[in-house]
């Protein structure tokens, strides 16, 4: 008994974690309606600001009420302004795509601002690690965790307190119901929810301060794993009520601490599977919890009097321009082409190659995003078993590394269809949900394994050789022309699913499901389909970015890749597959150029922010922004061509008045 | 044999007995209207009809057919078509594509195999189904539209068309004239009138009684979810149950 009571206690604050955390997710979706995927990212800003605060001899206390009471509130001030205010209250993917934009965009401001280093764990802002303050039953309690839980205790009975008995707290509820309804109440909705968010935020960074010196490192993968686990707690409340959230966060922490206590040290149980008892708890939530699967839904009645923007067409283009761009587009397309093989330099070559074998991967975006709507969060782990499959069958079998990266989108969309069946029911955020949970589970348990991920030092995945003919040369033309190939190939059939049947039955469910479902359509064998499609579109991809690359490793294909992808993918335009293509080649040039920019800026985390910023503005060009500016231009040349045209009929016209 | 039989149907939410009993029947080429107070269940009848609620009890039945254990998209198959009370457009899409949708999803299957075969496509004579069905609500010259640019009562010409336009054996039109200006609504009586006349058993649920004449043949009057009334439109409207639950006349 007092066994069992040793392994509990110690899990009560470890709980406490998740339930700060926790707290912050349902205090920001009842204040804010926004499912905030960035609270993990805004406690790791306010965590880094905190440390570097502190290493920079400013001393904890005013460090801490710097990076809580100062720099958080800010953050969330901006972040509203900005972002949130500017997405209308009824535009759920809009909001969702924001917030992923601003977990993805966050974390590579500060890298952008402190460079590429890593943070060592702060000192605790209250009391200290290694202090043993009490003893509860024998175990000790040391100073962090005795913070921790009284300051969730707080956090916990003051915000619920404010939400539910403060005038603000209704004002707040009410924003999120209906903004306009609040509004002709005489109340300033958008004040409320600016203070939502500074409220919400604080808490954020107080969450991140604290749990700081928990980790080794601050870092946002610690946050996101943070995150994942609290949004289990937060979805056995139904994101409804902080206490039930806390209660279930401490809950978890206890189970956990038992689970480690128990568990035979050093098996898989130990270093894996524990850890991911919150992310297996919140696939079993998704599934069954009917009002998760609403999540993030509107309902606000005067909805309607905000009528939906307008999407703009692509405009009619007068038949010469038409002409003209028939002949100039292939034409550009083809010089480009020729030039890669003759004069481009090798260097070059590798990124459009590289570009081109992503944009594999992001036409499995284009296949859930563009098509059904759907935003899929493990995209680039569905890309890691490609390439993995594909690595583990041609070094280890010697199979042919083409077959091999066959097998491995096969191997993919096998994955994506069991992926695809407890994911049949969901939509919206609880899809992403899952998507990001499967992808945080494969980075802590499938990945690292050794018969899956290869050894720790990379697995190697060959160039292929097709009979005669060997893609392993140093210069990568060859390769090149494979990839082009491949990707015509399955760009060919993914335009046809797009503009076929399957892209408009899921493109009629995404708008309307009632409607589709009266008109006959039954999305959900189409969804299965689709799901496992783009799984094995992203394997094959991935396997050849594997090849290209020749060694991966689990760091290739992370939940943060995914993030990324979907972010790009959606800026530059999820509707076509052009627009997966042009992701793709327009990444790897920009990543590349960002590399001749001084050193202290990390390239990646430059361009990553780039898109992040696109994202944010998701709501003003769903089509994305190539899209937009094409059809800008189309106008603008089209009216510049009708100009012309008219003004030489009236030379015509003089002429012959002559 | 009727083309559809309502046998009892009844709808429980909660402590609310939404629907008690109510059973009606609609012949080949008859319009049936559905009429009664806001919140006698007509919409929550044409829910459970259409499959998109499941009835507490009672059985729906169409042609011999039992619909009974039927998802809402099989029903569709079957024949079965709707507009609804709340707009249910896809605003993203134009009206032609409307009826081009509505077309490949009677189709049956789901097609990801016709789609990679490149035989996913609309059809010629699915194009110009569409376009006939269009002209025939007034609607061929926004067939281009964008949806989500188009006004209330035109919205709801382009969900009657969308229905239409696979040649369905049963419309439910919930509120069809909501919305639509005098003209708008003349066409709509005309359109639902010809149907009729070309074999097609219509349901409407209708608040005006000018459109419930012009084009029902029969009227089913409900009131706090029970049948008060089945007769013809006329003799229905003078039933004094009727006038007293309906119009609010007592006496």
């Amino acid at each position: 008994m007092s066994q069992a009571l040793s392994y509990a206690l110690p899990g009560i604050p470890y709980g406490c974690t998740f339930a700060l955390v926790a707290i912050g997710l349902v205090l920001s979706y009842q204040s804010t309606g926004v499912f905030n995927f960035a609270f993990g990212a805004q406690a790791y800003v306010a965590a880094m600001a905190y440390s570097v605060m502190v290493r920079h001899g400013l001393g904890r206390g005013l460090s801490g009420v710097l990076a809580i009471v100062v720099l958080s509130p800010l953050l969330g001030l901006g972040i509203d302004r900005l972002v949130f205010s500017r997405i209308s209250p009824g535009n759920v993917a809009a909001k969702t795509i924001a917030a992923l934009g601003l977990m993805v965009g966050l974390p590579a401001a500060v890298t952008i601002a402190l460079g590429p280093v890593q943070e060592a764990s702060p000192p605790s802002l209250l009391f200290d690690v290694n202090t043993v303050v009490l003893r509860v039953a024998g175990t000790p309690v040391d100073g962090v965790q005795l913070a921790t839980v009284v300051l969730t205790l707080l956090v916990v009975v003051g915000l619920s307190a404010m939400m539910r008995f403060s005038l603000l707290g209704l004002e707040m509820r009410a924003a999120v119901e209906s903004p306009r309804l609040l509004r002709l109440q005489g109340v300033s909705s958008r004040r409320v929810t600016s203070v939502a968010w500074i409220v919400s935020s604080s808490l954020a960074g107080l969450a991140g301060v604290l749990l700081a010196p928990r980790y080794a490192t601050v870092s946002i993968d610690n946050y996101t794993v943070l995150l994942v686990a609290a949004i289990a707690a937060a979805a056995i409340a139904s994101l409804d009520s902080m206490g039930i959230a806390a209660l279930a966060s401490i809950a978890m922490g206890v189970m956990m601490g038992l689970a480690t206590g128990y568990a035979p040290a050093g098996s898989v149980w130990s270093t894996g599977l524990l850890a991911a008892i919150p992310f297996f708890l919140l696939l079993i939530l998704l599934a069954v919890n009917p009002k998760l699967r609403r999540l993030g839904q509107s309902a606000d009645p005067l909805a309607g009097v905000d009528p939906p923007g307008v999407p703009i067409l692509a405009p009619p283009r007068s038949p010469v321009l038409d002409r003209s761009l028939r002949i100039v587009g292939p034409g550009v397309l083809l010089l480009g082409i020729v030039s890669v093989l003759t004069w481009v330099p090798s260097s070059w070559v590798f990124v459009v190659t590289a570009g081109l074998g992503l944009s594999l991967i992001f036409l499995s975006i284009t296949m859930i995003t563009g098509a059904a709507g759907q935003v899929s969060l493990c995209q680039a782990t569905f890309a890691g078993v490609g390439a993995f499959t594909a690595g583990q069958l041609a070094t280890n079998s010697g199979v042919p590394v083409v077959v091999a990266a066959v097998a491995g989108g096969l191997v993919a969309a096998g994955a994506g269809l069991v992926a695809a069946l407890p994911a049949l029911r969901l939509r919206g955020l609880a899809l992403s949900l899952s998507t990001l949970t499967l992808a945080l589970l494969a980075d802590a348990i499938a990945f690292p394994t050794a018969w899956i991920g290869g050894p720790p030092s990379g697995l190697t995945v060959p160039r292929p050789t097709l009979g005669p003919i060997s893609f392993a040369t140093d210069s990568t033309r060859p390769f090149f022309v494979l990839v082009l190939a491949i990707v015509v190939i399955v760009g060919f059939f993914v335009r046809r699913l797009l503009r076929g049947a399957t892209g408009r039955g899921l493109d009629a469910w995404r708008q309307s499901p009632l409607a589709s479902a009266g008109l006959g359509y039954s999305p959900n064998r189409t969804k299965v389909v689709i799901f496992a499609l783009s799984a094995g579109v992203a394997g094959l991809g991935g396997g050849l970015w594997g090849s290209l690359l020749q060694v991966v490793s689990p760091a290739d294909f992370t939940y943060a890749d995914s993030l990324l992808f979907v972010v790009i993918v959606i800026t530059v335009g999820a509707r076509s597959v052009a627009g997966a293509v042009e992701a793709g080649i327009g990444f790897a040039l920009l990543t590349h150029l960002a590399g001749y920019l001084p050193n202290r800026i990390s390239p990646s985390s430059i361009v990553a922010l780039a898109f992040s910023i696109g994202a944010f503005t998701y709501a003003g060009h769903p089509e994305g922004i190539v899209e937009q500016l094409r059809r800008h231009a189309t106008v603008l040349a089209d009216s510049g061509v009708r100009r012309m045209g008219s003004a030489s009929l009236e030379v015509i016209a003089g002429r012959s008045k002559r | 044999m009727s083309r559809l039989e309502v046998r009892s149907l009844s709808k429980r939410f909660g402590g609310l007995l939404a629907v008690d009993g109510v059973s009606f029947s609609v012949e080949v080429g008859e319009c049936v209207g559905l009429i009664g107070p806001n919140g006698a269940g007509k919409t929550t009848v044409f829910s459970l009809i259409a499959g998109e609620r499941e009835p507490t009890g009672g059985s729906v039945v169409l042609e011999g057919r039992s619909l009974d254990r039927l998802a809402a998209f099989r029903r569709a198959r079957l024949g079965l078509a709707r507009t609804y009370q709340r707009l249910e457009v896809f605003p993203d899409m134009t009206v032609l594509d409307h009826l081009l949708v509505a077309q490949l999803a009677h189709r049956g299957s789901t097609g990801v195999i016709r789609d990679l075969l490149g035989r996913g496509r609309p059809t010629q004579t699915e194009i110009g189904r569409a376009t006939d069905v269009l002209d025939q609500v007034g609607l061929a010259d926004e067939a281009d539209r964008v949806v989500a640019s188009l006004s209330l009562g035109t919205c709801r010409l382009v969900e009657l068309a969308r229905a239409l336009v696979t040649s369905p054996s049963l419309l439910l039109a919930d509120e069809p004239s909501s919305g639509l200006d005098a003209e708008e609504s003349a066409r709509l009586g005309e359109v639902l009138v010809r149907q009729r006349e070309a074999g097609l058993a219509i349901v409407v649920v209708e608040h005006d009684l000018d459109v419930v004449t012009q084009v029902c043949d029969r009227a089913v009057v409900m009131d706090l979810g029970r049948v008060i009334a089945d007769a013809p439109v006329a003799e229905a409207l003078a039933d004094p149950a009727v006038r007293s639950a309906y119009l609010g006349v007592t006496g």
